[in-house]
């Protein structure tokens, strides 16, 4: 190809300064008028109840949004100035993800607007809730037979206790001197409360530093089984 | 404002290949937020656990993050005007400024993210909070790696090595910040305003 002195091939006049900061204007403009709208709307929810054009708000949004995008690729990245084979080349690409996503979106989507889908559910009383307890005779504790539930239950795989081999796991909380440990970390709970609802309801009170993945293990044991691993638990 | 400056780089397709190059990774990262968006939006609504989005979410605070990051991109064009003729010091400023509004952005950023885990969302919490953070986080991610790109461009500046003659640098670090913006702009209205509406 032929050398290039001052411009690339195909490049046209430049926008001056000033366009420059009318766009950028325009930018800010377009996006507190898409702010705005929300806030704007929400009276409307209520007065217009079953009416509410929620499709035509949010088409509006969506076409602020596709404007300040294309505005922004056509000033700022010079697109409009700059050779044609770069708006073909990213417009053809962005026309296979949209088409992609829009499949997606229509294969995947319910008439249901998100936010009505929980209220519906709650009403309908489909949202999952605990099963109830089953009664079971419970007899004095075991902490012996409670150290076995913990190895049943796969415990060590993220607890460590000393005095047991094999538990060594440390995505959870080290258990060693439980028993005083737990009587202290929440206010209110003596340590049986507290080791009970670390079993039952573990998201309930995460110790710092630990994340939220403890699954509940209160139901793959039987009554005893709680009690005893309680026990074993609180005599560490 | 002048033409832009090139390199004599000869090419086959009259462009200069790096920036055609950049433009094709864009059009790919284009597909890449596309899906991530795409997942964001089929598991919108169905989460069955909280922190719910209208639980955590801070409007204000959002769309002043969103202008702060649309000021960046202002300040990427006059930074490359800069550079274009050979205004070294137009460019450090302007460079300087973009930089500064990509650290703040990138500050509320953090700062979101801490508030939403302190109520409670994390990545494993339920739907919303898997898809959202692996959505900003990953524009995050770009961001803080055009913050690094801009900031090694300004300290470069001060070594002879970017100059009116080799603008055409400058011009590709400013497509990829003007992308990151646009993404943004895709994220900002499909996942925090339409909560609302």
């Amino acid at each position: 190809m032929s050398h290039h002195e001052h411009a690339e091939h195909g490049q046209q006049a430049h926008a001056s300064g000033k366009t420059y900061l009318i766009v950028l204007i325009v930018l800010a403009v377009l996006t507190a008028i898409e702010v705005a709208i929300p806030y704007a709307v929400e009276p409307l929810k209520e007065s217009m109840a079953e009416t509410y054009p929620r499709a035509l708000f949010l088409s509006l949004m969506f076409a602020l949004a596709i404007a300040k995008f294309f505005i922004v690729v056509a000033f700022f990245m010079h697109l409009k100035y700059d050779h044609r084979f770069y708006s073909e080349s990213f417009g053809f690409a962005m026309f296979i993800s949209i088409i992609t996503f829009v499949a997606l979106a229509y294969y995947l989507s319910s008439d249901e607007p998100p936010n009505q889908r929980m209220a519906r559910l709650k009403k309908e009383g489909k949202l999952p809730v605990a099963a109830a307890p089953v009664e079971e005779e419970v007899g004095p504790a075991d902490p012996e037979a409670g150290k076995a539930v913990f190895n049943a239950n796969g415990c060590m795989a993220c607890h460590t206790i000393s005095s047991l081999p094999g538990a060594v796991g440390t995505t959870g909380p080290k258990l060693d001197g439980l028993g005083k440990v737990a009587a202290n970390r929440v206010a209110g709970m003596d340590a049986e409360a507290y080791i009970k609802q670390s079993i039952e309801d573990p998201y309930a009170y995460v110790v710092d530093g630990y994340m939220k993945v403890m699954p509940s293990m209160r139901a793959n044991m039987s009554a005893q089984e709680f009690v005893n691993l309680v026990a074993y638990l609180k005599s560490l | 404002m002048s033409a832009a400056a090139t390199v004599h780089e000869h090419s086959n397709t009259g462009m200069p290949n790096r920036k055609l190059a950049m433009w094709l990774f864009l059009a790919s990262d284009c597909m890449f937020f596309g899906s991530l968006i795409g997942t964001y939006l089929v598991y919108q609504g169905k989460s069955l656990v909280g922190p719910y989005p209208t639980d955590v979410f801070d409007i204000p605070l959002t769309s002043f993050s969103s202008f702060v990051l649309l000021l960046s991109s202002y300040a990427m064009v006059i930074q490359l005007d800069g550079i274009n003729n050979g205004d070294l010091k137009k460019f450090r400023i302007w460079n300087a400024i973009t930089c500064i509004c990509g650290l703040i952005f990138l500050g509320c950023q953090y700062y979101e993210f801490n508030h939403f885990v302190h109520a409670g969302l994390t990545l494993s919490t339920n739907l919303f909070g898997s898809t959202f953070y692996v959505l900003t986080g990953t524009h995050g991610t770009h961001v803080a790696i055009g913050v690094l790109w801009l900031i090694s461009l300004f300290v470069l500046s001060f070594f002879g090595r970017v100059t009116k003659e080799t603008a055409l640098d400058v011009e590709i670090a400013g497509l990829y910040w003007h992308f990151v913006d646009i993404v943004w702009i895709v994220i900002f209205t499909v996942v925090y305003l339409v909560e609302y509406v």
